[in-house]
């Protein structure tokens, strides 16, 4: 079997927590968020993780994404442990094989849906001459030729996450994070863009790993865990 | 309608009071109200001390002349005022020792004269002056020029014949506090106590004098005076301001006046920058909570009335803040920069006080009121459904409220409406040329960041939504490179316009016998000094319509026709004098005559009417050729009228100069006077001390205020860019997570907000290279100068300003975990 893209051991997140409201006092105490929480993605492949709101959820994907460190435990991304590595070089991992997408998109509002999509080749040094033909490509395959000189914020939902789509397949990445990926988006347009994703997953053989509490959408997965009081039970492991 | 309730508004206030935005605002108002508050605290102590300065010339806060006695109810009314108050009455009169005679300029004053500075004397001539109260001139005791003891032969303790009656000599006057505006005194002035006039039997009802009450006091109950006195005056009776003082005083302090004002005026600009910024952003923050309001059933106004009612109380607090801060800082740079400068500052008023409360409620109201409408008309559902772009308010509501209160702003601080109006277009002008240009200059960068070769152009993508923070930028630098032009200019103006060897004699009544020979004594002595002629002449008709004085209403033209014009014969335009209109003339002995622009604009002719002047029963006719700008405040001898080199040959004249006798070299003077006994000399060292005195005290002002400004502009940077931090922050984030690390990110950061800035102050620089022409043109007649050192230290302060003070504001972004960056 190929070296997963991603693997996580025992990871566990405890955060010191203020209880209470202003009126009755403040009592500081450990809470802990996840507990012994182990996966692991295979190239290609695609995991779900679901849960109640708070359940921690997008604290375990900032962890996988070496966005944030976890309390103890350690994550292994491209074959190469994040633990002991400054954010740098976390970042440095990170650049050009990692996509995104996030439940708010998270597009910078001042940029054209080009210069969105155009940011993580910049980012990762890509030709000058490449730049532009490729994000426009991204943009052509996410059905938004027509728009790619607008302001993302003269876009409507389901377009805006559209770009992020683009912006996340862009660099051609071995991995893509999506959070929520149709939190913000009705119901039809949430499932264009899930159509879009699955697609793009399968044409690009990224992994993929989805945060979710739509379980319909998680059951599409090849894996889909359930986050329950900071512990991974499997539905479909 | 239901009034507000305080306690609910009070806690919606706390609630509020969580948000940055909020704290933000206070930030930027507090600031405003402080760089106001000080500003105008500091100006107005400054303006005191000038004012203080300049009515020692004038002998009081408030000067009232006649040529007849004051009604006595004058008086009693200052009294009840609890004013301070003195009386002299001048005239000329003889004054004779033994077979010598000569004519004096007699001031008999009252024993609480001079109500500001002191008298000088000398204990004999030459001796060092010392100053001296008015108690020490006691009944039967004069004090007199030194020109006076010359021409008598006399000696201190000598007695001299005045009228019927013999006074002591007691002391050689040296300097009288009100001499600044007696510069052509012809006799020797001759100072005697009031109480001994009638023993001398010299003023009869038909005498010529000129009787003065001097009043002073706190500025308040001086006011009253004047509105209690204005309507009250005899046509014979004026007030005497510093408006109408002596040309030197008013020029420099007009001039000063005008600058202090506008550079109040650049820290309410800045400051308006800085809670537009805010105010923005505050309402966007808040547009979610509004729609939740409204859903939950409140209605638009109440929903409105609210937020005001939250700005309104922020904005008070910011203001009393703000001021009391302001005051401290005006406190302690005042006492600092007084102390080094070796001037004492008058106590602050409270005014500003006012000025910084109205101020902040002004911006709050203005700026935030087109956001709140436009937020209320924006339909629940579209702002719930996330689609919150839609909540930009209307040009037409921007204009509406916006516009106003930077007016009204501007004319609380201008406190003239002309002059407001003007900076209001001057204002709107320069930022839509910002605006448009920065968007011109930004879309082209960006144009040109798409072509290979140009990607590192990219990171100034992220400064598209920054042209308004450009614009603040560059108005911030703009008014800090203008003040640091114009007070360059002005002060290197000032200073060239007063050289170490300004002229220091006056030389008058050179009768035209003695002007070969002294001319030749002057070359011996290697003394530089132009004679001009001086012709006593009336005008009598101008266009061949006789001219009187009932033409006439503002007192100046009325008094400037009672009296008889100094004329002369100008060869060359003085170095002080500076054409303005007509031609000057093509050669000596021309017809045509050249006049002084105020003078023009008060008698109300110009170029090609005819001025018909009787000059001791000679009358002559000539039209006017050319029309001057005169510096008055040059020291050297100048001239309402003058006709051109030999054309008045024929009439009779003495002469008069200036020239600057070096320290060491006064006894070429006494040698002078004994070889010209006939001319008058003028020490007009003790008159140019003073005004020399006054610039120090200009000078030393602006640079205050500069520094405010300075401060202001630097404040409302980190405003500004703080405004900006939470979608920084989400930028970073995603930068961050799609892998950019430290480096990346801190090259990213320098790179736009270094070309950010360059840009700004490119702009800032070529607008204040133009603003300072005009503002040198239109308001000190300076001479165009094209600085390009404008725009090399606009481009490098920008850029080192912008991106150190971004890099100030956004490094700790940098440090933070990309997760918590997303959870803001």
């Amino acid at each position: 079997m190929d070296t997963p893209v991603l693997q996580a051991h025992a990871l566990n997140k405890t955060i010191m927590m203020s209880h209470g409201s202003d009126t009755d006092g403040v009592s500081t105490g450990p809470l802990a968020i996840l507990k012994q929480v182990s996966l692991s993605v295979p190239p290609a492949g695609s995991l779900a993780i679901t849960g109640a709101s708070g359940s921690g959820k997008s604290t375990l994907l900032g962890l996988l994404a070496g966005l944030d460190e976890p309390s103890s435990g350690s994550v292994e991304l491209f074959g190469e442990d994040l633990s002991g590595k400054t954010e740098d070089e976390r970042a440095a991992l990170r650049l050009g094989r990692v996509g995104f997408v996030f439940q708010s998109f998270h597009l910078l509002e001042h940029l054209t849906a080009l210069e969105n999509v155009m940011l993580p080749l910049e980012l990762a040094a890509h030709p000058a001459a490449d730049l532009r033909p490729r994000a426009e490509q991204a943009l052509v395959e996410v059905g938004l030729a027509q728009r790619l000189h607008q302001p993302v914020v003269r876009l409507s939902g389901g377009e805006q996450q559209r770009v992020a789509l683009a912006r996340a397949f862009v660099t051609r990445p071995g991995l893509l994070f999506a959070d929520e990926p149709t939190g913000n988006l009705d119901r039809n347009t949430g499932h264009e863009v899930v159509e879009r994703l699955f697609a793009l997953q399968h044409d690009h053989q990224t992994s993929l790993v989805l945060v979710t509490h739509d379980e319909e959408l998680a059951a599409r997965c090849q894996h889909w865990y359930r986050l329950v009081d900071g512990e991974l039970e499997a539905v479909k492991p | 309608m239901k009034g507000i309730h305080l306690g609910a508004a009070l806690t919606q206030w706390q609630r509020r009071w969580r948000l940055p935005e909020m704290k933000l605002l206070f930030l930027a108002l507090l600031v405003s109200a402080m760089a106001v508050s000080s500003v105008g605290f500091f100006t107005s102590r400054v303006e005191q001390a000038m004012l203080s300065q300049a009515s020692q010339m004038l002998g009081g806060d408030l000067v009232l002349e006649s040529a007849r006695p004051f009604d006595t109810a004058y008086a009693a009314e200052a009294g009840k005022l609890q004013l301070r108050q003195a009386e002299s009455i001048s005239f000329r009169s003889m004054a004779s020792a033994g077979e010598r005679f000569q004519l004096v300029a007699v001031d008999a004053i009252s024993s609480a004269y001079p109500l500001q500075g002191q008298f000088e004397v000398a204990d004999s001539p030459g001796a060092p002056a010392r100053e001296i109260a008015r108690s020490e001139l006691r009944s039967g005791e004069v004090w007199a020029g030194q020109r006076l003891f010359t021409e008598l032969g006399v000696r201190p303790g000598d007695t001299i014949q005045l009228g019927q009656r013999q006074f002591t000599l007691r002391q050689v006057l040296v300097h009288d506090p009100v001499a600044g505006d007696s510069l052509f005194e012809l006799a020797p002035a001759l100072v005697m106590p009031l109480e001994d006039l009638e023993s001398t039997g010299l003023l009869s009802p038909a005498s010529r004098a000129r009787f003065q009450l001097m009043f002073a006091g706190p500025p308040s109950r001086v006011d009253t005076l004047r509105q209690h006195l204005a309507p009250r005056l005899e046509a014979t009776e004026r007030i005497r301001s510093l408006a109408d003082g002596a040309p030197t005083i008013r020029q420099s302090y007009e001039r000063a006046n005008r600058f202090l004002g506008l550079a109040a005026l650049f820290s309410v600009v800045l400051a308006g920058a800085a809670i537009a910024l805010t105010v923005a952003s505050l309402i966007r923050h808040e547009t979610p909570t509004v729609a939740v309001l409204k859903a939950f059933g409140l209605q638009r106004a109440a929903i409105l009335r609210d937020y005001l009612t939250s700005l309104w109380m922020l904005a008070l607090l910011a203001a009393l803040a703000g001021a009391l801060l302001g005051y401290v800082l005006q406190w302690l740079v005042g006492g600092w920069l007084g102390s080094f400068a070796g001037i004492a500052l008058p106590p602050a008023r409270l005014q500003p006080v006012l000025v910084a409360l109205l101020t902040a409620l002004v911006m709050v109201t203005g700026f935030s009121l087109p956001y709140l409408v436009s937020l209320m008309e924006t339909p629940a559902m579209q702002i719930l459904r996330g689609n919150l772009h839609t909540n930009r308010p209307l040009g037409w509501l921007l204009a509406l409220c916006i516009l106003p209160a930077v007016f009204i702003l501007l004319w609380l601080q201008a406190g003239e409406l002309k002059l407001a109006v003007w900076l209001f277009l001057g204002l709107l002008t320069g930022l839509l040329v910002f605006w448009g240009v920065t968007r011109l200059a930004l879309a082209g960068l960006l144009r040109l960041g798409l072509r290979p070769g140009w990607e590192w152009l990219a990171p100034l993508r992220h400064s598209r939504r920054s042209s308004l923070l450009v614009v603040v930028f560059a108005t911030g630098l703009f008014t800090l490179l203008l003040l640091a032009s114009l007070r360059t200019d002005l002060i290197g103006r000032w200073q060239d316009s007063l050289p170490v060897d300004a002229p220091n004699y006056f030389m008058i009544n050179i009768q035209p016998g003695e002007r070969a020979g002294l001319e030749q004594f002057l070359a011996e002595q290697k003394l530089k000094a132009e004679l001009f002629p001086m012709i006593r002449g009336r005008l009598t008709l101008i266009n061949g319509e006789p001219v009187t004085v009932d033409q006439y209403e503002d007192p100046r033209s009325r008094r400037l026709l009672e009296r008889e014009f100094n004329l002369s014969e100008l060869v060359a335009l003085p170095d002080s004098n500076r054409l303005l209109a007509g031609e000057w003339f093509p050669q000596a002995g021309a017809p045509g005559l050249t006049v002084e622009e105020g003078i023009a604009a008060s008698l109300r002719f110009g170029l090609g009417d005819r001025l018909t002047f009787d000059v001791a029963g000679q009358v002559f006719e000539e039209p006017v050729t050319s029309i001057r700008e005169v510096r008055w405040d040059s020291m050297e001898p100048n001239f309402f009228v003058a006709a051109s080199g030999g054309a008045l040959e024929k009439m009779p004249r003495t002469f008069i100069t200036s020239l600057y006798i070096p320290p060491g070299q006064e006894d070429s003077i006494s040698r002078l006077v004994q070889n010209f006994p006939g001319v008058t000399v003028i020490d007009t060292g003790a008159i140019l001390a003073q005004v020399r005195e006054l610039v120090g005290q200009a000078t030393f002002a602006v640079q205050g205020i500069f520094l405010f400004t300075l401060v202001a502009g630097v404040v409302v940077l980190f405003a500004a860019l703080q405004s900006q931090r939470p979608e920084r922050r989400q930028e970073l984030a995603v930068l961050k997570s799609l892998g950019a690390g430290h480096r990346l990110l801190r090259r990213r950061i320098w790179l736009e907000f270094l070309l950010l800035g360059a840009l700004a102050g490119l702009l800032a620089g070529l607008l204040a290279m133009l603003g300072s022409n005009l503002a040198g043109i239109y308001l000190f007649s300076l001479d165009v100068r094209l600085n390009p050192l404008l725009l090399l230290a606009g481009t490098l302060s920008g850029a080192l300003l912008v991106g150190a003070a971004a890099w100030f504001n956004l490094r700790s972004l940098l440090d933070t975990a990309p997760m918590a960056l997303f959870r803001g």
